[in-house]
């Protein structure tokens, strides 16, 4: 097949870096391609795309070596627009910042505009690029009342606009919730289908994409370390040990022993059901007991009680008659589709809205007669984007900010801010600037911080987003340790595999405002009831409730519930 | 709520709506102008611009910014009725020698002048989408990275308020109200500041990579607008009369 683009030799790095980003990276990229690049954050995924579309070395300055060619013609010295109009085009992370427009075809239509393109053409552009990605309808839309799913894909759009050769994407799902984030995957796929376009793509979604992408690179420290299809690069111990997680499939393919091409699902599926359906008809299922991990809390005053409460910003009930009475020791998580009243119901909790009817008592106080600043130490609240907190020049300052601000480090405090460091794997950056971290070290510096306060509810909002797997699984691990040690932990997320793996006591899923579901998780998430609260079920529980075995959510439920005699 | 909707555009089908946005500057720049000539126009052209206003949020639903604009109305009252008793002693003193008739009227007159600039440029981005405003800029030939600073910083304005407020209750809830008094305003200053900063230049970094990629600065921008004067455009210009007759005959 014909080559499509070729790195030769490439070295980067940023000029405010000691370290190369990206260390003698070489590649060929085959016409027609769809490539994955994964790796941890900060291995250089992002740097690979710059380099190709040009941002690196011409927008970000540093230190380059190595050609790129593209269709051999060597574009190195191409400057990022040059190469958008050879065909190289780009779709990054965050969709509002992308969308330049208010109207949607407007949007679309903007990197046409500077080209020049006229009127008449571009809005026949426009059309096709919308028709392509099933927009269509909302060519005359406004860009802010879409939803993000909706709003990527008009990225995506804008993107194809210009019949591009080669397609990059950087992480473009992960602002997303998983059912948006499966609709755009499906519809890049079916852009595949109708356009000869090459795709390279970094993201975390390994469950949707290892039977859509046909290459795998995987990226560490600014290397390439593994290349190769899905099957050979998921099937080796690499991205295990890397901590960058494994589609649930291989996992699956693995504890069945079998060198199924895990591609073809609906054989995966067939075996399962003829090799299990025996040893289950001679072992009739019956009710397992979980083993749980953690107990659930045994003390049972309530701290955190909420009593038929209603909220709206206009017109529109956001939050309509919710109850909830949680414990000290619980570890909650809320799950519901984009729009639920999820954050809403997190901001009322923390006293930053006040209820139109209802109330909220914590640990018997009620908020609504409460300021906010009186909640101070009583619940904490973890934004979406830990770096809406960091502010210190030290993370020693970080997490002594808050016990002097409540008075509790009148004295000294120098012995329970490092004891609080050490409990969260910070000791030895005691005296680092928090900004100079990398995502997930954030995110332990806020917890750090909010964690020294000893809060009696503690309020995570999506705090993963965009993490790479096992950091997602360290900040769960904290949550049910914060939850053990006496406080209320509830977080709020879209990541139903993380839900899975994580060791909570209850989940709780709201739709259009209300809570539809409360309970264990493997209730909703083991039950074909997911589906119509809007969620996208485990991938294990797909696969085994089409090979005929309900309510298996993890490979952990499938050891203790179904003993396989027949593995081949 | 009102921080949130300052440059909002709102959809609508009104006459200001449909009018081309160098007609709607005609009219708001002369309105502006002319309430400074003398009381009778200030009053015409205030009833002109407040019953626009009453047209245009008339199907939203927006009766509080009726109300924000009634309070900010009250509020600039009382300064200016200070400052005028103040500065401008009159004989007839009404209240412990610091309210006079003369600084009321003053006052009356210069609240009304005030409220009628800021209500007109409400009027006008109510009314006027950022597209239309991009594309009239565009035609006078103004620089395309001046135009696009204008208008990222109009689309950005909600996304910003939302960030103050979230970074806001995550430090509030740090204990940041309760910090001592000496300490309280750097503290507050810097931990709103701080992470504000950081996430503007790292929206900033974002918004530039995504320019580049697109090719700002363009060689030379298609309008994507199809922007024409109409008949509806004289018909607003009509409004003018009034107060183009009472100039003429005070001269």
């Amino acid at each position: 097949m014909v080559e499509a683009l070729r790195l030769v030799d490439i070295n980067f790095r940023y000029r405010s870096r000691t370290e190369n980003a990206l260390k003698n990276i070489s590649l060929t990229i085959r016409e027609k391609d769809i490539i994955l690049i994964a790796g941890k954050s900060g291995s250089g995924k992002s740097s690979i795309i710059r380099v190709i579309n040009g941002l690196i070395p011409h927008f970000y300055d540093g230190v380059f070596q190595g050609n790129i060619y593209y269709y051999d013609e060597d574009i190195t010295q191409y400057p990022a627009n040059q190469r958008y109009q050879l065909g190289i085009t780009t779709v990054l992370q965050f969709p509002e910042e992308q969308l330049l427009g208010r109207k949607v075809w407007r949007a679309v239509a903007f990197g046409l505009a500077n080209l020049g393109y006229p009127r008449e053409e571009i809005i026949r552009l426009v059309r096709n690029a919308l028709k392509l990605v099933g927009m269509e309808k909302f060519f005359e839309a406004t860009t802010t009342k879409l939803s993000s799913g909706q709003k990527q894909k008009i990225v995506l759009a804008s993107a194809i606009v210009l019949d591009p050769k080669i397609l990059l994407l950087d992480e473009p799902t992960s602002q997303l919730d998983p059912v948006s984030a499966r609709e755009f995957i499906i519809t890049l796929k079916n852009l595949r289908k109708e356009k000869d376009i090459t795709i390279i793509l970094s993201e975390h979604r390994f469950d949707e994409l290892f039977n859509v992408v046909n290459n795998v690179i995987i990226l560490d420290n600014g290397k390439i370390i593994l290349e190769g299809s899905p099957r050979k690069v998921f099937f080796s111990d690499i991205p295990a040990k890397m901590g960058i997680g494994c589609p649930k499939i291989v996992h699956l393919c693995k504890y069945l022993r079998t060198d199924l091409d895990f591609a073809d699902k609906d054989t995966l599926i067939n075996l399962l059901r003829n090799s299990l359906r025996t040893t289950h008809a001679e072992n009739p299922p019956h009710e397992y007991s979980f083993k749980r991990v953690y107990k659930t809390s045994t003390l049972r005053t309530p701290i955190l009680r909420i009593q038929d409460l209603w909220f709206r910003y206009s017109k529109e009930w956001i939050i309509k008659g919710i109850s909830l009475i949680a414990y000290p020791k619980e570890f909650i998580i809320i799950l519901g589709e984009n729009g639920a009243g999820k954050t809403t119901l997190a901001r009322l909790i923390i006293g930053a809205l006040k209820p139109v009817k209802g109330k909220i008592y914590i640990g018997g106080i009620d908020i609504n007669k409460k300021k906010m600043k009186d909640l101070a130490g009583i619940v904490a609240y973890a934004p979406q984007n830990p770096e809406d907190m960091i502010f210190c020049s030290t993370i020693y300052d970080e997490i002594a900010f808050t016990l002097r601000n409540l008075g509790k480090c009148s004295n000294n405090c120098d012995e329970y801010v490092r004891e609080i460091a050490s409990k969260f794997k910070l000791q030895h950056l005691l005296f680092k600037s928090p900004f100079s971290l990398s995502g997930g070290e954030k995110l332990r510096v806020v917890l750090a911080s909010l964690y020294a306060l000893k809060p009696k509810v503690l309020i995570l909002d999506e705090p993963t987003r965009g993490l790479d797997w096992e950091t997602k699984l360290f900040v769960v691990d904290e949550a049910r340790k914060l939850a053990n040690e006496g406080s209320l932990v509830i977080m709020i997320t879209h990541d139903i595999e993380l839900v899975v793996e994580s060791p909570v006591d209850r989940v709780i899923v709201l739709k259009n405002g209300q809570i539809i579901f409360e309970g264990d998780k493997r209730k909703v998430l083991g039950s074909s009831k997911i589906t119509e609260f809007n969620l996208l079920p485990p991938v294990i529980y797909e696969i085994m409730s089409q090979a005929g075995f309900e309510g298996i959510i993890s490979l952990n439920d499938l050891k203790e519930r179904v003993i396989i005699s027949d593995k081949k | 709520m009102i921080k949130n909707e300052l440059f909002e555009y709102i959809e609508g089908n009104t006459i200001w709506h449909k009018a081309h946005p160098a007609t709607k500057i005609i009219i708001i720049v002369f309105l502006i102008i002319t309430s400074w000539y003398n009381m009778y126009c200030l009053f015409i052209s205030f009833i002109l611009i407040v019953i626009s206003l009453i047209l245009l949020l008339r199907e939203h639903k927006k009766a509080h910014i009726i109300s924000f604009y009634l309070t900010l109305g009250a509020l600039l009252f009382i300064i200016n009725t200070l400052i005028y008793s103040v500065l401008v002693p009159n004989k007839t003193q009404l209240i412990f020698g610091i309210l006079s008739h003369h600084g009321l009227l003053l006052s009356l007159l210069l609240t009304l002048r005030i409220l009628l600039t800021i209500i007109a440029t409400h009027i006008f981005f109510l009314s006027t989408t950022i597209e239309d405003l991009e594309d009239f800029l565009i035609s006078l030939r103004i620089p395309f990275e001046l135009i696009l600073s204008f208008s990222l910083t109009i689309l950005f304005i909600p996304i910003i308020i939302d960030e103050i407020t979230r970074i806001r209750e995550a430090q509030i809830l740090r204990g940041l109200g309760k910090a001592k008094l000496s300490r309280k305003i750097f503290t507050y200053l810097s931990s709103l500041l701080l992470p504000l900063m950081i996430s503007a230049l790292n929206r900033a970094s974002r918004l530039a990579e995504v320019l580049e990629i697109y090719g700002v600065p363009p060689h030379e921008r298609t309008i994507l607008g199809d922007l024409k004067f109409s008949l509806n455009d004289i018909i607003i210009l009509l409004i003018l009369i009034p107060l183009i007759l009472i100039i003429l005959l005070s001269i």
